[in-house]
């Protein structure tokens, strides 16, 4: 059981925090802040290799052309 | 009776904060429907994209640090004994950053003041500040489409939306702020705290950033990048106007007794506790929004795109002192930032080749610069607080202002992190993906779905 609240039925004016787990907020401030930069990481990375594909295949005149000329029809 | 008095204030802030934060969102709405609109087709995909995920990670990071940056560094920088302030309310473990009832605190750093007082607040104060951080974000945004890379770009984003902006506004945008007691600083809807920043912020990424290709001819006059959807760029400004109905009630305290002791009398005031009211600033934002938008028109002759964004304009360079201006006093300021901006735009775009993609750093930089300054002039020996110890308003302790907002915490950081990232290799994406199109695979593949579409098309009709 994880509730922090056993009844409403109590004098609602003491009732503090209402979430579960209380105490364990720094160690979800951990998990945030780390899954946030995670997710940098893992973007970052995704975008370099997504760009260096693309620059690779449109690296010759003729693609590039070929893409442009799609552009202005 | 005093105590349901204090508790019907409390539920009334709580849910006046709330709409405002419900408007402010069709800010960002506005935002994307113009920075798409304003890109070229191959970078459509890409260019919303980049707006849209600010959302998350702007969030995030004023959840963990930008709502205590807010509290804890309005001393400044040593100007003010005390240093950092305690702000138990605000860290990302704070038990008040979380669904409270206001009683007893758990957390030996609380006290039972500090939970009666911030459990119903707390976070629609918070969402109230981080879409103002979404705001500078997306300022920055749609100066750098069609170039940057969107990891570069949400680095940035955050610097500027849950640190730069929200630094400022401890110093210049608290009742007890360094700016507002040693300088009088006054900017009661945010000319410099969000725009002046974000403006500066833009043009310093810009200068790292250079101008997408095509855009100067070789003799360095600049080439016309069109909408590739006027509508949707127009459309967007009238969604920025209506979000911006909630960014300046977001400005206010609702509800505030300003009476002596004995004597309640309640107001709405200013973020400095000034008194205020929603009608004398609705009297101004429409003024000073017609003023830009006149103007704006006279000087774009008839131009949509700079008759809308000078509309803007208008507003941003009289929101410094929206909340004590006469409604007309109110159009001429607003017809004098639509000035600045556009000749400004157009002088150093030629001047540094500084591609501004969608003249972001005019309408939001040197508009909000203007309007601090002009607020300094014009409320000349206005007290900025309710202290009378606190330094009066003067032309000098705004032009300081507006140059500590546009230079020091915003131009200066933008292009030292962006010059970082160019450094590294990792600003701006390839010159050969922007010539094929960030959207490129995309659309080829859109391209090949439909061709596939086509000719079971053609095969039903054999």
């Amino acid at each position: 059981m994880n509730a922090n609240i056993e009844s409403w039925n109590v004098d609602l004016t003491s009732i503090g925090p209402i979430y579960p787990f209380v105490g364990s907020e720094l160690f979800f401030t951990y998990c945030g802040v780390l899954s946030w930069l995670l997710w940098h990481v893992i973007q970052a990375r995704a975008e370099g290799k997504e760009l260096a594909e693309r620059q690779a295949k449109y690296s010759n005149s003729e693609g590039l052309n070929s893409a442009l000329d799609r552009e202005q029809t | 009776m005093e105590d349901q008095l204090i508790a019907l204030t409390v539920i009334f802030t709580e849910v006046y904060y709330w709409i405002t934060v419900v408007l402010m969102f069709l800010i960002h709405v506005g935002f994307c429907m113009y920075e798409v609109g304003a890109s070229r087709r191959k970078h459509m995909l890409h260019t919303l994209m980049k707006n849209t995920m600010l959302i998350p990670l702007i969030t995030v990071t004023f959840y963990y640090f930008g709502w205590w940056v807010y509290w804890a560094f309005q001393n400044g920088p040593g100007i003010i004994p005390g240093g950092l302030k305690d702000a138990p309310w605000a860290t990302p473990w704070s038990e008040l950053m979380a669904p409270h009832k206001g009683g007893t605190p758990v957390q030996g750093n609380l006290t039972s003041f500090d939970t009666a007082s911030w459990a119903n607040i707390n976070g629609v104060f918070w969402a109230a500040f981080l879409l103002f951080s979404w705001t500078a974000g997306s300022i920055v945004s749609g100066a750098v489409i069609e170039r940057i890379r969107s990891s570069a770009f949400w680095f940035l984003a955050i610097l500027v939306g849950s640190f730069c902006w929200i630094l400022a506004a401890a110093w210049g945008w608290s009742e007890n702020g360094w700016m507002v007691q040693k300088l009088g600083y006054h900017d009661a809807y945010a000319s410099g705290v969000i725009h002046a920043i974000a403006g500066g912020f833009a043009l310093g990424v810009l200068f790292q950033l250079g101008a997408r290709i095509g855009k100067f001819a070789p003799d360095g006059t600049p080439r016309s990048i069109r909408p590739h959807n006027p509508w949707l760029v127009t459309v967007g400004l009238f969604l920025i106007y209506t979000g911006f109905w909630g960014f300046y009630a977001a400005c206010n305290i609702p509800l505030v007794n300003v009476g002596e002791a004995g004597q309640p009398l309640f107001s709405t005031t200013t973020i400095y506790v000034t008194p205020t009211s929603t009608s004398a600033i609705t009297f101004n934002f429409l003024m000073s929004l017609s003023g830009g938008l006149m103007v704006g028109y006279l000087l774009s002759k008839g131009d949509p795109f700079w008759t809308y964004s000078l509309g803007l304009a208008g507003v941003i360079g009289a929101s410094a002192g929206n909340d004590l201006y006469h409604p007309i006093q109110s159009m001429l300021i607003g017809g004098g930032a639509a000035v600045v901006a556009y000749k400004m735009h157009h002088w150093v775009e030629r001047r540094f080749l500084i591609d501004d993609a969608v003249g972001a750093v005019a309408i939001h930089g040197y508009a909000g610069f203007y309007g601090v300054v002009v607020a300094g002039f014009v409320l000349w020996g206005y007290p900025s607080s309710m202290h009378a110890d606190y330094a009066t308003i003067t032309p000098w302790g705004q032009f300081l202002g507006a140059l500590i907002m546009f230079m020091i915490l915003g131009f200066a950081p933008g292009y030292v992190a962006a010059g970082a990232l160019r450094h590294m290799g990792r600003l701006r994406v390839p010159d050969e993906v922007e010539l094929a199109g960030l959207d490129i695979v995309e659309n080829n593949k859109v391209a090949q779905d439909n061709a596939a579409v086509a000719t079971a098309e053609r095969e039903a009709v054999k």
